[in-house]
C-alpha cells in the first residue's frame, strides 16, 4: 500500500502533460493531412454525400412505410395510437362535432367546464382565473385554436405520464435504473427541441401524433425526475420504520413512499405541462394544429399582430394551466396541514365527531365527482373514437 | 431513579426461570464493502483491527464477531460512540440490515434462514423497533400512525383502531389521536413512535437511540415512560444508546461496544466496579459511582478484630442506599448473603466511594 500509493501519483501527474501534448501532436498531423478537404463552405444547392445518403434513408421510408414490418407493426402503431388518442381529446374539447357532449353545450359551456374542474382540484380564487382566462381566449376568437393547443398537450401529458410516473416510481427506487436513465434524461431535456422534430417526423410523418410525440419526448423527463426525487428524498428513517413493521414492497410504495413524495409528484406534474404547452406550440413546424400554427403563419407574413394576439393567448394557458396545478398541489398540503387544526378547535366545543365526518365525506365527494367527470369525459371519448 | 430500576430488575429476572433466551446471537459479522464474504470467511482478515482491514481489503467490519443472550423481559442496552456499529447491530437482528455472517436465534427459530414472508410475520407480530428520528409518516394522524402496523397485517378498521387507541393512552397521547406528527413537540413524537412500536404487541422492543433526538428533560421524562412502559407491558427489550448514564439507568445488562467488536458485557455495576479496559474505564469514570455500585464492589474481608454485631446488609444494597445506615451505624455493617458472611463495610469504605464520586461528578 505504502509503495503503490507514490507510484500510482507519478504515473498520474505526467500522464496529465502527456495527454495534453499528444493532443496537439494529433491535431497538427490531422490538419496537415486533411488540410483543405471537406473544410470549405458548400455552395447553394450543393450536398454533401451524408446529406444524400440521409434524403435516400428518407426517401426508402418513405417508398416502404406500409410494407416494413418495423413500421407497420411498431412506429405505424404508435402513430395511429397517438393519433387517435389526440383526435378523441380533440374531439372532447376541441372540435364542436355531433355526438361529444361538450362541443353541443358551446364554448361558454366548456368554459364552465375547465372553471369547475379548476374549483375541485384547486380553489375558487384560480377558479375565476380559469374562467377569466379562457373567455379572454375566446373572445379574441382564438377558441378553436386554443383549444387544440390544450387538446394536445392535455394528451401528450397524459401520454407522457402514464410512462413518466412508474419510470421515476422505479428510478426512486433502483440506483442503477436511476444512474442508466439520468444522462437519458439529460440527453432528452438538453437537446434542443428544433433537432429532433427532423427525424422524428421521417418516422411518424407529420401532424397532431408526431406534434403529440414530439411534445411527450420533451415533457416527460421532469415528471421522471421529479418522482424519483421525491421518492428518494423521503427520509430514511420512515421508509425502514415502515419495513420494520413488516410492510411488503407494495405497501411500502403505496402508503408510505407515494403519499410522502406526493407533493413532489404533483410538481413534477406542473413541470411537465409547461414544457408540454412551450413544445405544443413549437410543433407548429411539423403541422402540429393549434395556436403554435397561427404564431408561425402570421410571422411568415409579418402579421405581427396577429402573431401577438395568439401568443398572448398561449400565454393566458400557461398561467391557467400552471395555477391551477400549484394551487392543487397548494391544496393537499392545506388540507394536511390546516384540517386537524380545524378539528381541535371544533373539539372544544364538542363537535368534532361530526363535523370530521362532513369535512371526510367533502373531500372524498369532490374527490369522486371529478373522477366520475374523468370517466365522463373518457367514456364519451370513447365513444367518439368509435 | 435507583428504585424503580430495581423493581425492573426484579421483574426482569423473576422471568428468567425456566425458559431459555428470547434472542441469541452467535458470531455475527456485518462487513460493508465488496469483499465482505471474503473478510467472514477468512481467519486472518476477521482477526485484524477495524483500520488495517480497511486498508488490505476496502471493506468496513461494522459488526465484528459479536454474541450475546437476552433474556425474556430483560432490557439489554448496547453502548458505544457513534460508529462503533451498535446501530448497526441493532438493524442485523431484524435484518433490516443483512448480516454478512454468524447466527441469530429468535424464539428458536434462525432470523438468518428466513425468506422474505417468515421475516415479515416477525417483524409484524414478533418485534419492532423506535427509531432515533422517529419514521413517523408525516401524512398519517397519529391513530393511523400507530395503526400502521395493524393495517399493513389485515387487521379490521375497527379492530384496529380500537387497539391503537388503547396504546396510544398506554403511551399518555389521549387525546392527540386526530393530530398530524409535525403539530407535535419531539418528545411526543417519539411516544408516537413508542405506541406503534407496542400496538402490534411484539415479544422485543428494539430501540435505536430513541432519546438521542430529545432535549434533555424530555429525554428523562422518555427514560422514565420505558421503565414505566417496561413495569405494565413487561416485554424484552433491546436499548441502543451512547449514553452510559442513560444504559446505567434502564440497562440489566449492558454490551459495550468499540469499532464493531464487544468490549465488555455486563450489570451497571460490574462496569463501573471492574471495568475491562481503558476503554470503559474511562467511559464510566464521570459516573457518580455510589448510585451504581452496590456493597459487594467496596466491602473488605471481615478482618478478626471486627465486631460481628452490628447490621446485616445485602450485597446487592446500592452504595447510596446503604449510606446512611451504615454511618449512623457505631459499628461496621456486616454484608450477607444467604446466611454467608461476604464481608464487612464501613464508614471508610462508603466515604471513600462518596466522595470519590462527589469529586469525580
Amino acid at each position: 500500500m505504502a509503495t503503490v500509493a507514490p507510484l500510482r501519483a507519478v504515473l498520474i501527474r505526467p500522464a496529465r502533460g502527456m495527454v495534453v501534448a499528444a493532443v496537439l501532436v494529433g491535431w497538427l498531423v490531422l490538419w496537415l493531412i486533411l488540410r483543405g478537404i471537406n473544410t470549405l463552405p458548400l455552395g447553394a444547392a450543393q450536398l454533401t454525400d451524408l446529406h444524400r445518403s440521409l434524403n435516400q434513408l428518407n426517401d426508402a421510408i418513405g417508398a416502404s412505410r406500409d410494407t416494413n414490418p418495423i413500421f407497420l407493426y411498431f412506429f405505424n402503431v404508435i402513430r395511429l395510437v397517438v393519433g387517435e388518442f389526440t383526435g378523441v381529446i380533440q374531439a372532447i374539447i376541441a372540435q364542436p362535432a355531433f355526438g361529444g357532449p361538450i362541443p353541443l353545450i358551446g364554448w361558454l359551456g366548456a368554459v364552465a367546464l375547465f372553471t369547475w374542474i379548476s374549483y375541485a382540484v384547486a380553489n375558487a380564487k384560480v377558479a375565476l382565473l380559469t374562467a377569466a382566462g379562457l373567455i379572454v381566449v375566446g373572445l379574441q376568437g382564438l377558441w378553436q385554436e386554443s383549444m387544440d393547443t390544450l387538446a394536445l398537450t392535455l394528451s401528450a401529458v397524459i401520454i407522457a405520464l402514464l410512462f413518466s410516473i412508474p419510470l421515476g416510481i422505479w428510478a426512486g427506487l433502483s440506483d442503477r435504473v436511476n444512474r442508466i436513465i439520468t444522462p437519458v434524461l439529460d440527453f432528452m431535456q438538453t437537446m434542443p427541441t428544433f433537432v429532433y422534430l427532423a427525424p422524428l417526423t421521417l418516422f411518424f410523418l407529420i401532424g397532431p401524433a408526431s406534434a403529440t410525440i414530439a411534445t411527450l419526448i420533451y415533457a416527460a423527463p421532469p415528471a421522471v425526475r421529479l418522482t424519483a426525487h421525491g421518492i428518494r428524498s423521503v427520509p430514511h428513517d420512515t421508509r425502514e420504520a415502515g419495513e420494520s413493521l413488516g410492510s411488503t414492497t407494495g405497501q411500502t410504495l403505496t402508503k408510505i413512499l407515494l403519499p410522502s413524495a406526493k407533493r413532489t409528484i404533483v410538481l413534477g406534474i406542473n413541470q411537465t405541462i409547461m414544457a408540454a404547452l412551450s413544445m405544443v406550440t413549437i410543433a407548429a413546424l411539423i403541422d402540429a394544429p393549434g395556436l403554435g400554427k397561427t404564431v408561425v403563419k402570421a410571422l411568415q407574413t409579418l402579421d405581427v399582430g396577429t402573431a401577438f394576439n395568439a401568443g398572448l393567448a398561449i400565454v393566458v394557458l400557461a398561467i391557467v394551466l400552471d395555477r391551477v396545478t400549484t394551487a392543487a398541489s397548494a391544496r393537499a398540503e392545506a388540507v394536511r396541514r390546516h384540517g386537524p387544526a380545524r378539528e381541535l378547535f371544533l373539539e372544544k366545543r364538542g363537535g368534532k365527531q361530526t363535523e370530521t365526518i362532513a369535512r371526510m365525506e367533502l373531500g372524498d365527494s369532490s374527490r369522486i365527482k371529478l373522477k366520475i367527470a374523468a370517466n365522463g369525459a373518457a367514456q364519451s371519448g370513447a365513444k367518439d373514437g368509435i | 431513579m435507583a428504585a424503580p430500576t430495581e423493581q425492573v430488575t426484579g421483574g426482569g429476572r423473576a422471568r428468567d426461570e425456566g425458559s431459555g433466551p428470547v434472542i441469541s446471537v452467535r458470531e455475527l459479522w456485518k462487513v460493508f464493502g465488496t469483499k465482505a464474504d471474503q473478510v467472514a470467511r477468512s481467519a486472518e482478515l476477521r482477526a485484524l483491527p477495524r483500520r488495517e482491514l480497511l486498508a488490505r481489503t476496502g471493506c468496513t467490519a461494522a459488526v465484528s464477531d459479536v454474541g450475546f443472550e437476552v433474556s425474556p423481559g430483560e432490557v439489554f442496552v448496547v453502548m458505544g460512540l457513534s460508529g462503533s456499529g451498535k446501530s448497526t447491530l441493532v438493524r442485523c437482528l431484524t435484518r433490516l440490515i443483512e448480516p454478512t455472517s454468524g447466527e441469530i436465534v429468535f424464539e428458536g427459530q434462525d432470523i438468518l434462514h428466513c425468506d422474505a414472508k417468515q421475516l415479515r410475520e416477525l417483524r409484524r407480530h414478533k418485534f419492532s423497533m423506535v427509531f432515533q428520528h422517529f419514521g413517523l409518516l408525516p401524512h398519517r394522524r397519529v391513530i393511523d400512525n400507530v395503526a400502521y402496523g395493524l393495517e399493513i397485517s389485515g387487521t379490521p378498521k375497527a379492530q384496529r383502531l380500537k387497539r391503537a387507541g388503547e396504546v396510544i393512552d398506554l403511551v399518555g397521547l389521549s387525546g392527540y389521536e386526530r393530530s398530524y406528527p409535525d403539530q407535535l413537540s419531539g418528545g411526543m413524537q417519539q411516544r408516537v413512535g413508542l405506541a406503534r412500536a407496542l400496538a402490534g404487541d411484539p415479544d422485543v422492543l428494539f430501540f435505536d437511540e430513541p432519546f438521542s433526538a430529545l432535549d434533555p428533560l424530555i429525554r428523562r421524562d422518555m427514560q422514565t415512560e420505558v421503565i414505566r412502559l417496561h413495569h405494565e407491558v413487561g416485554k424484552t427489550m433491546v436499548f441502543i444508546t451512547h449514553d452510559l448514564s442513560e444504559a446505567l439507568k434502564l440497562g440489566d445488562r449492558i454490551l459495550i461496544m468499540r469499532d464493531g467488536r464487544m468490549v465488555q458485557m455486563g450489570t451497571g455495576d460490574e462496569l463501573v466496579g471492574a471495568p475491562a479496559d481503558d476503554y470503559v474505564r474511562d467511559f464510566v469514570r464521570d459516573v457518580p459511582r455510589a448510585n451504581v455500585l452496590t456493597l459487594k464492589w467496596i466491602m473488605r474481608p471481615p478482618r478478626p478484630e471486627d465486631p460481628l454485631d452490628g447490621p446485616e446488609l445485602s450485597p446487592d444494597v446500592v452504595v447510596r442506599e446503604a449510606t446512611r445506615a451504615v454511618l449512623a451505624a457505631d459499628k461496621p455493617v456486616k454484608v450477607v448473603s444467604n446466611g454467608n458472611l461476604l464481608g464487612m463495610v464501613g464508614d471508610e469504605e462508603i466515604l471513600a466511594v462518596v466522595a470519590g464520586s462527589e469529586s469525580g461528578a
